[in-house]
């Protein structure tokens, strides 16, 4: 938080100093994230739900659980200075997966829906390294940052065999808070005058640790472990800047 | 353009060490996931119950061994093994797979036995009481599953007196015919009660004298 708040403000102040241009600029990325706890809810889920989909007595079919790989953002940036640029982004992640279906026995229906949405908002100051007349720039970013995971689900499990892993039935959003920092490079196409095409790519962390609803830590995997949510993986975007000589 | 060939090297080696070593666990070896179904997972003992543990799974191989604690003092391997309960009470059954990388997981769940009810029974004699006779009662034929029977509660349809006690005596002191009750309570405090009637024969003791 400390150096943060430092690194903003020199951003600030530093301004005069480096004010030689003005960079601003918004892209969209996809990003890859490997959501480790999460992934392992989904594949318990998964396992469950073929279980049920195999059963003799059980007709209906619930549909898999896609596995969480990632997601997209958007992000607007500002730097001031080159070939040192110092500035802010404003980033926004997001990424689901769900699935839904019913299950059948005896004339009565067991229903299943269930969704996991997560996303990502940080603020990150930010500094720039800009070689080749400013066409390939290589970026170090931190700040905070705050994550959240919407998980809803409604699941019915016919009657016979019980299970003592099952999804738990609730509409929770679990939210976390943490530091943020990445590592970028991005190249660009000049268009015009001030005008330019980006496309980078770069590494994020983001460990946001084990999110809390009310005070509850997320369990989803009911194994008395809390979930991590983490950010941490890979991105490429493509983004478009405008340059102003101040 | 050296520089900057050598910046994006350093980068791109840094994201490619990171990655590797603590990005993404996906080169990371996972234990195995330990998931079972119970079949059923409630009932009156004895109760033989199926669990089934195929559901578990190894990302990283093979599950090799499965592990039953079956909560009372027993314990048994196989992925789908069955299991009698004798006795009442709730059992915490654990399951513990092993993988072929000898990673293990586990998970726990509750089986709950409800006792079976003791089974209450008396006899009487004489078979036809008169009003100021004794009458002996014997309620030892009851018997339980759970094991002794630890309590007697007699009502002899008199509103007067209730006994306790396996054997007990009463005298009527009217001809008609009495509701006689016993419930009898066991170890595991289940209850169980018998109604019989009781004929008794003639009419007070003061109209006989």
């Amino acid at each position: 938080m400390r150096w943060t708040v430092v690194a903003l403000v020199a951003a600030v102040v530093a301004v005069p100093a480096w004010a030689g241009s003005l960079t601003v600029g918004s892209g969209v990325q996809w990003f890859a994230a490997s959501f480790t706890d999460l992934a392992d809810y989904v594949k318990d889920t998964n396992r469950t739900i073929d279980y049920v989909n195999e059963l003799a007595d059980v007709s209906g079919r619930v549909p898999s659980v896609p596995l969480l790989r990632g997601g997209f953002g958007v992000v607007i940036a500002q730097a001031v200075g080159r070939p040192v640029g110092i500035g802010g982004q404003l980033l926004m992640l997001k990424g689901g997966v769900s699935t839904e279906g019913r299950w059948q026995q005896a004339g009565e229906t067991f229903p299943v829906a269930l969704s996991l949405d997560l996303g990502m908002l940080a603020g990150l100051a930010q500094v720039t390294l800009s070689f080749a007349n400013g066409l390939l720039n290589i970026s170090l970013a931190g700040g905070l940052g705050m994550a959240w995971l919407n998980h809803s689900c409604q699941f019915s499990l016919p009657g016979g065999w019980d299970l003592p892993f099952q999804p738990l039935s609730e509409t929770r959003e679990y939210r976390a808070q943490g530091f943020v920092g990445a590592a970028g490079v991005r190249a660009l196409l000049p268009l015009r005058q001030g005008l330019s095409l980006g496309t980078e790519a770069g590494l994020r962390f983001a460990p946001f640790g084990v999110p809390k609803a009310d005070g509850d830590p997320l369990d989803l995997a009911q194994d008395g472990i809390g979930d991590r949510l983490s950010f941490d993986g890979l991105w490429v975007g493509v983004s478009v800047s405008l340059t102003f000589d101040l | 353009m050296r520089k900057v060939g050598v910046v994006s090297i350093v980068v791109l080696a840094l994201a490619v060490l990171l990655t590797l070593t603590g990005c993404t666990d996906r080169f990371q070896p996972k234990a195995p996931r330990a998931l079972f179904a119970v079949k059923p997972a409630e009932g009156i003992a004895p109760l033989v119950v199926t669990f089934d543990g195929s559901l578990s799974f190894a990302e990283n191989g093979k599950i090799k061994e499965y592990v039953w604690d079956l909560g009372d003092g027993s314990q048994s391997v196989g992925p789908i093994v069955s299991h009698t309960y004798t006795r009442g009470g709730t059992y915490r059954v654990t399951l513990e797979v092993f993988g072929t990388d000898g990673r293990s997981a586990r998970r726990t769940t509750e089986v709950v036995v409800r006792h079976p009810n003791p089974t209450a029974s008396f006899t009487f004699s004489p078979g036809r009481p008169a009003t100021g006779e004794r009458v002996h009662f014997d309620g030892t034929a009851s018997e339980s599953p759970n094991g002794k029977i630890v309590d007697y509660r007699w009502s002899f349809g008199d509103g007067n007196w209730s006994g306790e006690g396996s054997k007990v005596q009463h005298m009527y002191w009217a001809g008609r015919t009495y509701t006689v009750t016993l419930t009898v309570t066991d170890e595991a405090d289940q209850k169980d009660s018998i109604t019989k009637t009781v004929e008794i024969v003639g009419g007070t003791p003061c109209q006989g004298a």
